[in-house]
């Protein structure tokens, strides 16, 4: 880029700047695609935000579907029955390995599970109307492989009064994901405070 | 410190992220210009774009995407999200209120942006009919310029399911646009 600088981009760039800046100097070994997806009012703005999920309990806990290129696609929309998303992921060629906790201040201690030693191309988490959508490109998780998702959260209920800006909130999700590949055992998910929150 | 060092550091190293963002600001404020028509949403998006690639670099490894192939998918996931989200919600809580670091000059630069892409405008919304993938295909390639192997790297597919996806697009399409869609180019340039 040649142009000089308006006087936004040069703002934005020195927030970007900053926001990088405040980055943990070393990152803890966590999985693979680690996704916040939300935080609550009280969490550090750096991770902040709210995802809306309309309709929320009245329709089916998860999804699991398979498309024509044989990528699948988990769409998780409430915290509910974390071992029926495994027998409907194994279903499809896929062992898993689903924990759901409650509390978006908390996560499980790492070292349950060895990640394996590859990249995982395409496989990604997206927000949006779903709660959670998991994307599993074919051959992500190989046989003898199992894949591993903790997702920590819960729903806000929608807000009664404006916050300070004058925007009132509907009901969403708080909370992050981890997940990722592992070709060994894994342990229970033992569940310790978020070194982050 | 090569291209994929210097797009991997970009989450920890304010240096590394003042060169990608100078390198790439321009394609971003264009590419977000070709999907909204609010100059505040734009500078908003401008700035999530940004972040996400911040959160995502330390997964670059840089032979799945070249770094622009690569930010435009996540470009593409950060509109997306923002179209399927409550923008009001998401203000609430925003990380970096870009919006608000606009003055009269800098949102007249963006709103002439706009107004230029205007055509490709068009073309995206006429895409909303189209199945997802297939529309993320056409989107990356006839809105914002993407090689075929450009986009089905963005998109973490194969260059022949991205083909297979734009062709059909191209054939469903047919009698809602006014001018056809582009062959694409399948190499990158």
């Amino acid at each position: 880029m040649n142009a000089p600088l308006d006087s936004f981009e040069t703002a934005l760039l020195t927030r970007l700047r900053e926001h990088v800046d405040q980055q943990p100097a070393v990152r803890p070994r966590l999985s693979r695609p680690r996704l916040l997806l939300g935080a609550a009012a009280t969490v550090a703005a750096a991770v902040a935000m709210v995802v809306v999920v309309p309709g929320l309990g009245t329709t089916t806990a998860y999804s699991v579907q398979e498309g024509n290129s044989g990528t699948i696609t988990v769409e998780v929309r409430r915290l509910e029955d974390a071992k029926g998303l495994e027998a409907e992921l194994a279903k499809y060629g896929v062992t898993a390995d689903v924990t759901y906790v409650p509390d978006h201040q908390m996560w499980c201690a790492p070292g349950r599970y060895t990640p394996v030693d590859r990249k995982l191309s395409g496989m990604q988490v997206e927000m949006g109307a779903q709660l959670l959508k998991v994307t599993l490109p074919p051959g992500t998780v190989r046989d003898g492989e199992t894949f591993v998702m903790a997702v920590f959260g819960e729903v806000i209920p929608p807000s009664t009064e404006p916050s300070q800006d004058g925007v009132r909130d509907d009901a969403g999700f708080s909370g992050l994901t981890e997940f990722d590949v592992t070709a060994g055992p894994v342990q229970p998910c033992k569940v310790v405070p978020n070194p982050h929150d | 410190m090569n291209t994929v060092e210097g797009v991997a550091a970009i989450g920890r190293d304010p240096d590394a992220l003042e060169a990608f963002y100078l390198e790439h600001l321009e394609a971003v404020q264009r590419f977000v210009a070709r999907r909204v028509e609010s100059p505040e949403d734009a500078a908003d998006l401008t700035a999530e774009v940004f972040l996400a690639a911040i959160h995502a670099s330390r997964n670059y490894r840089g032979d799945a995407a070249v770094p622009r192939a690569w930010l435009y998918g996540i470009a593409r996931r950060v509109v997306a999200s923002h179209r399927r989200s409550m923008a009001r919600t998401l203000r609430a809580v925003r990380r970096i209120d870009a919006r608000e670091l606009l003055d009269d000059d800098a949102t007249d630069r963006i709103v002439a942006r706009i107004d230029s892409q205007r055509v490709a405008r068009g073309v995206y919304r006429s895409l909303a009919a189209l199945p997802e993938r297939q529309r993320a295909v056409v989107e990356l390639v006839a809105v914002d310029g993407l090689s075929l192997v450009e986009a089905a790297a963005a998109l973490g597919i194969s260059t022949g399911n991205a083909r297979v996806h734009y062709h059909r697009a191209r054939r469903r399409l047919a009698h809602s646009l006014s001018e056809p869609l582009p062959d694409p180019f399948e190499v990158t340039s």
